[in-house]
């Protein structure tokens, strides 16, 4: 009877193709807006994605996210390196700060200083064949290539600019993560950072730390808070305390959580409305097929298979316009500002969603079979 | 025509049904006692209202009835279950409605095979044998054509067809001819009694129709949800207690 099925419902045209387009608009709505929504939240743990190679995140208590941290004294660094497990411990610097450009105008950017040795925690991606090693240029700094054609005023390698009074030549370019602020990285070695940086009373934002081999993080991260009041988490562990305070703190999700049941409530009005007609148009034929032997089962069935169908067509082209149109965000938007994201999780979760959509799209149409008496086929 | 107990079909007793509550009490069948035989074609007849297709429901087993007894070849068809009854109707019972009923979506010969891929026939199987029959009713060459595409007639053809491909013990037909003209009416009765009517299958067809009463073998007449008599072609015939 799956036959019979779909081509009661290809052969409905309209019907078929209002079902599919409200699917698909639902679809599209929720999935975009979960682009986003992925996108701005990855974001606010930026910087940790910015900065490589260390096992463990180190702060100074309390800390609620990585963008509001309390600079620590110099000194903990060294009760740090002393921590078994540890095989060796950096400073990080990280502080906004003022930067006057060559066209005269001023913008604010996040300034990340690295331990002067061992530059350990530049960023994940070099450039045009740069090296960490152009941080040892004297003045260098590396920034970011979206960065500084957007709101740096399209500085290039060998051009310089003012940081608090002081000349920064970029000595070459990177790839970074978006902040959530969308400041523009800087990255220097730590001693410049706090030359340059606005004088405060401590200036150590963050110790990273590398693990000995073989050594666990998280028992390692107890052994650090327990031994010096300071907190410490992983790479993964500061990231979500991160995520989970913008999650909790801001009203962000809930908007997000408004828009995203907006798209569903569209997708299951049109898509439920559309599908309970089609059904009801067709019940004297149903009733019809029940009066010559098809069971409540093999009905219920066929309008499932038809929701199905549907809803499998609906998602298709909502998630296919939904690419698209990242793809004309990313062609349209300066890279700086781009985002949204398009990952294959957000079109499972998406999926899974429309699923649950096209289920409740259908209960309608299936009570309305179920209770279907056959002696509606001589009335 | 031999009308022995041994050729029952449908056996009725008492059958009562009623429809609203309070005063808007109506009893559509107050008490019906009919047998219906194998190799005859019955035709149901009365004023609107009567209860005609009331009976025709109930008998098909597709409406449930209040109190009394039917039995379908020996089967107590309230006794069973919501899909066991179907089930058994889609073995024993083929339908013509006075609509049609026929899926716009479907072709000829698709609509003709439904009763089969209801059975679980595969599509091939179901196809060839419900061409078969259309061929048999003359609409060997609209096997591929819509029923929006036929007249009124092709249509009923097809209905009939439907009803029949799966050789079913009983056959129902509700005013085949009520959304025909006269002659194509007269046509296409003629062709359900010379395809459908064999010693081995029953044929109920309810009817306003009297130009077609002559092709019936028994003709029941119904006032006020009851059988008032029975009359065998051309006779008239009281049947066991229906007065």
């Amino acid at each position: 009877m799956n036959f019979v099925a779909l081509r009661m419902l290809v052969g409905d045209r309209v019907k078929y193709i209002g079902i599919i387009i409200g699917i698909a608009l639902a679809t599209f709505l929720i999935s975009q807006q979960l682009n986003i929504f992925v996108g701005l939240m990855r974001s606010t743990y930026g910087i940790v994605t910015n900065i490589s190679t260390p096992d463990i995140w180190v702060t100074n208590r309390p800390m609620e996210d990585v963008d509001d941290l309390r600079p620590m004294s110099e000194d903990e660094l060294y009760r740090v390196k002393a921590i078994p497990g540890v095989l060796w411990a950096t400073r990080l610097f990280r502080q906004d700060v003022q930067v006057r450009l060559s066209n005269g105008k001023f913008q604010t950017c996040l300034l990340l200083g690295l331990g002067d040795q061992a530059l350990v925690g530049g960023p994940p991606k070099l450039l045009g064949g740069a090296t960490i090693n152009a941080l040892r240029i004297s003045h260098g700094v590396l920034v970011d290539a979206a960065y500084a054609q957007d709101k740096l005023g399209n500085i290039k390698p060998g051009q310089t600019m003012q940081i608090n009074g002081n000349r920064a030549l970029v000595t070459g370019l990177c790839r970074t993560a978006l902040s959530f602020q969308g400041l523009p990285i800087i990255y220097t070695t730590y001693s410049r950072a706090a030359n340059w940086a606005p004088a405060q009373r401590h200036q150590l934002a963050v110790i990273l730390v590398k693990a000995r081999p073989k050594q666990n993080l998280t028992t390692l991260c107890r052994r650090i808070e327990h031994r010096t009041g300071l907190e410490a988490y992983t790479k993964a562990g500061i990231a979500s305390k991160t995520f989970w305070y913008y999650m909790k703190s801001t009203g962000i999700p809930i908007n997000f959580c408004i828009t995203i049941s907006l798209g569903a409530l569209v997708g299951i009005a049109i898509a439920g409305q559309t599908l309970y007609q089609f059904t009801h148009d067709n019940l004297r034929y149903l009733g019809a097929l029940k009066a010559m032997g098809a069971t409540d089962l093999t009905l219920v069935r066929m309008v499932l298979l038809q929701a199905i169908v549907t809803g499998v067509l609906g998602f298709g082209i909502g998630i296919g316009i939904s690419g698209a149109a990242n793809m004309l965000i990313l062609h349209f938007t300066p890279p700086s500002e781009r985002l949204a994201v398009f990952l294959w999780q957000i079109m499972a979760v998406t999926g899974i969603g429309m699923i649950f959509i096209v289920i409740f799209a259908s209960l309608f149409s299936l009570v309305s079979v179920v209770k279907l008496e056959p002696a509606v086929v001589f009335k | 025509m031999n009308l022995q107990q041994d050729n029952v079909a449908v056996q009725c007793r008492g059958v009562k049904k009623s429809f609203g509550q309070g005063n808007a009490l109506n009893h559509a069948l107050a008490g019906v006692t009919l047998d219906v035989f194998t190799g005859e074609m019955l035709m149901l007849v009365g004023p609107s209202g009567c209860g005609k297709t009331t009976l025709l429901s109930v008998i098909a087993g597709i409406l449930n009835h209040d109190d009394g007894e039917i039995h379908l070849f020996g089967q107590d068809i309230l006794a069973l279950r919501n899909n066991a009854k179907a089930r058994f109707r889609g073995r024993n019972v083929g339908f013509a409605f006075q609509q049609f009923n026929l899926l716009p979506q479907l072709t000829a010969v698709e609509n003709a095979a439904i009763p089969l891929l209801v059975l679980g026939w595969s599509r091939r199987k179901a196809f060839d044998r419900a061409g078969d029959f259309l061929d048999k009713m003359g609409l060997g060459k609209r096997l591929t054509s819509y029923p929006r595409e036929l007249s009124g007639g092709q249509q009923q053809r097809i209905a009939f067809a439907r009803a029949l491909v799966h050789e079913p013990k009983l056959v129902v037909c509700d005013e085949p001819t009520s959304a025909l003209d006269g002659k194509t009416g007269e046509q296409v009765i003629s062709l359900l009694k010379t395809i459908a009517v064999r010693p081995d299958r029953a044929v109920i067809v309810v009817t306003h129709d009297s130009r077609i009463f002559h092709f019936a073998d028994r003709i029941a007449h119904m006032e006020d949800g009851k059988i008032i008599d029975t009359v065998v072609a051309g006779t008239v015939l009281i049947d066991q207690g229906n007065v």
